[in-house]
């Protein structure tokens, strides 16, 4: 009797330690091998796109925070006061600017950090986790001492932020960044030379530079695969072009590419905050905008560089209290894309540190 | 499952059977010792022990849904630490006996927290942690994949609110749920619903 | 997008409409029109305080109806769409090698299909707009000129009901295989899933107090 071997249809998820959120992959497998993988999505749908439509301009900033990538609150609010202040003409005063630039940074190493910490779990490093974490509530520290908030913050306003930073607030910044950047070298010590970690990632899950811009790939999964485009350097926003900082680039495309991307990432964010904080002017922080604000009729597209990607806001004005359309142009629902491609050829044990290295929120994939 | 709804749906649709447990002798033993003089108090005190167990090793399901689910990933994490109440999560359902909703659920995943919810096994309780999981929170209008609160699919035993609660009201959930578990007439409700199961079996 | 790369395309592809340079003409007339109306209202009072009489009612401007728009902004004919995508993506002058997103607008009287295109080499964006109307929304799929419009077209598919010929898999991606309606249409009606009904109905009986006032056991 001839052998006859079988593909396998495997269902991952929803509910799976290591999706990171409510994804589901249809898996076919041939033995071990992925012979094509299937993401099913949608399970977390806000329908905040709606939501906005019926919400004033004003309203809509808290919508951000919660209906989108609830890992960069401040980056979402970012994106969507640009948009409305670009449509509406406001003007944002400087020092709120740089207050600005100054939170998304930290946002942006406090969306770093849970993605190290919960990759460094699936790939069986608990200790990364941890430090993670211990690193993490630092900056969440800092956030709530302006804020008020932990995840969820409505601080960004349109035409600036809500209010200026408490006193002593910039020192507090400080210690913490001189605290945190030694951080990243142990992050470094624990993993990067971990040779059971280096097998786990070195030419793992490999996405070539061609394919990576094909399928839409953007932030640090395409500047893992050589793309070194960054928003913030290609179409400034806010006042990026008047600080230096490098946009870390690597070419291997694997796993490993792109934690190196990221640990890079988050020590560039710090050389940033530290301008940004020696610079900070003084001042204004919001412009007096009407709390029934009615932008003219027309449409703006805003991109700007969140942790995970390009973060782009198009919005349209018919002229009325509430936005005519939003459309949330969102990192990972781009990035999950290309992880059909990067699966492909791999083995089963593979998923794990293939889909943890693309750093979706199924938050921003599903909107 | 091809689409999400229809089979947990389905699932869900069938009324609920009276549960056999397998504690048949076990429920000769509490009947005679309830209808003993004293023998009450003895019950009363093996069961507040076991509930002390039970209420210090609540092993909660690796199930994050949104926003909520990063504030109890910290609640693990190296500041508060949930460990040391004894809850340790668990990645699979048939392991854990509570379930902490976290998060806003869809239409499309009710379903399955519905299923998960069955394949956890009894005594089982759940948590619904954050706004959106209690009522639909700031997705209660002009919302069309929103579930208005998880209650609706699931029995909700302790409400947390907040958007999302902080790492230390979840803490208080769970406390509040232990105090709750080790009041409750654990031993006397499983044999009785075990000889009810019975004769409803006869 | 430089003015000489404007005029290329639109010298390629005849049909195409520049909106964003008529938006800036249309605005123009629209000043001049405002301008001659606040003169002839200046002449008006000069006038009148000339005879003594009240001044005229002051002019109140309304928001001018012209639609601005901050990027390039094409209208495509729909069945130009794939042609229009794939030189714009392969002339090296504008290298679009990026597909930001494809969506739509649900505008009273058409749909709107959206195209946001990035140059990461030249730094520049278009927004290309094909309206389609509303009793036959079908445009053809891009998907062959950027493999990541998969996605987006399922979703707008998912969402608005647009049909995207030659879509190799076009399925519902956000909404469950069975929802009714597509919800981001200005015209969608929520109503609960039938089985939701059910089992919230289920539920009610579940946690329904039983004759004597207490919780049934937790089954």
């Amino acid at each position: 009797m001839p052998l006859r071997t079988e593909e396998l249809l495997l269902n991952m998820g929803p509910q799976h330690p290591s999706t990171h959120g409510v994804l589901r992959l249809v898996l076919t497998l041939d033995g071990e091998n992925i012979t094509d993988v299937r993401p099913d999505i949608g399970y977390l749908h806000s329908s905040v796109e709606k939501m906005m439509e019926h919400r004033t301009y004003v309203q809509n900033v808290a919508l951000t925070d919660r209906g989108m990538d609830y890992l960069i609150a401040l980056n979402n609010e970012a994106a969507y006061c640009l948009a409305v202040e670009a449509l509406a003409g406001v003007e944002v005063p400087e020092r709120a600017r740089y207050i600005r630039v100054i939170f998304q940074e930290l946002n942006r190493i406090a969306s770093h950090l849970v993605w190290l910490g919960t990759w460094g779990i699936d790939l069986g490093a608990t200790t990364v986790f941890l430090w993670c974490f211990r690193e993490r509530e630092r900056v969440l520290d800092l956030f709530e001492q302006v804020t008020g908030g932990r995840l969820h913050h409505v601080y960004f306003r349109i035409g600036g932020v809500y209010a200026d930073v408490p006193d002593g607030w910039t020192g507090a910044c400080r210690d913490f960044l001189d605290y945190f950047l030694p951080r990243v070298d142990e992050y470094h010590q624990l993993l990067t030379q971990n040779p059971i970690f280096e097998a786990r990632t070195r030419g793992v899950g490999v996405i070539g530079r061609r394919e990576a811009a094909a399928m839409g790939a953007s932030g640090p999964v395409a500047r893992a695969s050589g793309i070194a485009y960054d928003v913030r350097k290609a179409a400034p926003y806010e006042v990026y072009d008047r600080l230096e900082f490098d946009v870390p680039v690597q070419t291997s495309g694997d796993c490993l590419a792109r934690y190196l991307v990221r640990l890079e990432e988050m020590r560039q964010s710090v050389r940033i905050i530290r301008q940004a904080l020696k610079d900070l002017p003084a001042g204004e922080v919001r412009a007096r905008v009407p709390v029934a604000m009615k932008p003219p009729r027309g449409e703006v597209y805003v991109r700007t560089e969140s942790p995970r990607g390009t973060l782009g806001m198009y919005v349209v004005s018919d002229g009325g209290e509430t936005p005519y359309r939003v459309k949330i142009r969102a990192p990972s629902f781009s990035n999950l894309y290309a992880l059909t491609e990067m699966m492909r050829g791999w083995k089963i044990a593979d998923i794990i540190a293939i889909l943890g290295s693309i750093d979706i929120v199924l938050s921003d994939v599903d909107r | 499952m091809a689409t999400g709804l229809p089979p947990a749906a389905g699932e869900a649709r069938s009324e609920p059977q009276p549960r056999r447990t397998q504690i048949g002798p076990l429920a000769e033993v509490v009947e005679v010792l309830d209808s003993l003089p004293g023998g009450g108090l003895i019950l009363t005190t093996v069961e507040s022990a076991l509930n002390w167990g039970r209420a210090s090793s609540l092993w909660p399901l690796t199930f994050g849904l949104a926003c909520c689910a990063i504030e109890m990933m910290a609640a693990f994490a190296s500041r508060f630490d949930l460990d040391r109440l004894g809850v340790i999560p668990r990645a699979t359902p048939r392991q854990a006996d509570l379930m902490i909703v976290a998060g806003r659920c869809s239409i499309k995943m009710a379903p399955i927290v519905r299923r998960l919810w069955e394949q956890m096994p009894e005594p089982r309780y759940v948590i619904s942690m954050g706004s959106c999981a209690t009522c639909g929170g700031p997705f209660f209008y002009d919302n069309y994949s929103i579930l208005k609160g998880v209650d609706q699919v699931v029995p909700v035993d302790v409400y947390v609110p907040g958007c999302p609660p902080r790492p230390e009201a979840l803490i208080e959930g769970i406390l509040k749920l232990q105090e709750r578990i080790k009041k409750e007439p654990f031993l006397r409700r499983q044999a009785y619903a075990a000889r009810d199961g019975q004769a409803g079996a006869r | 997008m430089t003015p000489e790369r404007v005029a290329a395309l639109l010298g390629r592809f005849p049909h195409l409409r520049d909106l964003a340079a008529e938006a800036v003409v249309s605005q123009a007339r629209a000043d001049e029109a405002w301008a001659a109306k606040e003169r002839e209202w200046q002449a008006a009072a000069a006038q009148a305080k000339a005879e003594g009489k009240p001044a005229p009612r002051p002019l109140r401007r309304e928001d001018p109806p012209v639609h601005r728009y901050r990027a390039p902004t094409f209208e495509v004919p729909r069945d130009e769409i794939v042609d229009v995508c794939r030189w714009l993506r392969d002339n090296p002058e504008y290298d679009m090698t990026q597909l930001e997103f494809v969506s739509a607008v649900d505008w009273p009287d058409r749909f709107e299909v959206v195209y946001l295109l990035v140059s990461m080499s030249r730094g520049h964006t278009a927004v290309l707009k094909a309206p389609v109307p509303k009793d036959d929304p079908r445009i053809a799929s891009v998907v062959d000129v950027w493999r990541g419009a998969d996605w987006h077209e399922r979703e707008a598919y998912d969402l608005f009901g647009i049909t995207f010929e030659g879509h190799p898999d076009l399925r519902r991606i956000m909404m469950s295989a069975d929802w009714k309606g597509h919800p981001l249409r200005k015209d969608y009606v929520y109503e609960d899933p039938a089985w939701l009904v059910e089992v919230a109905a289920q539920r009610q009986r579940e946690i329904a107090p039983t004759q004597d006032g207490e919780r049934p056991s937790r089954a």
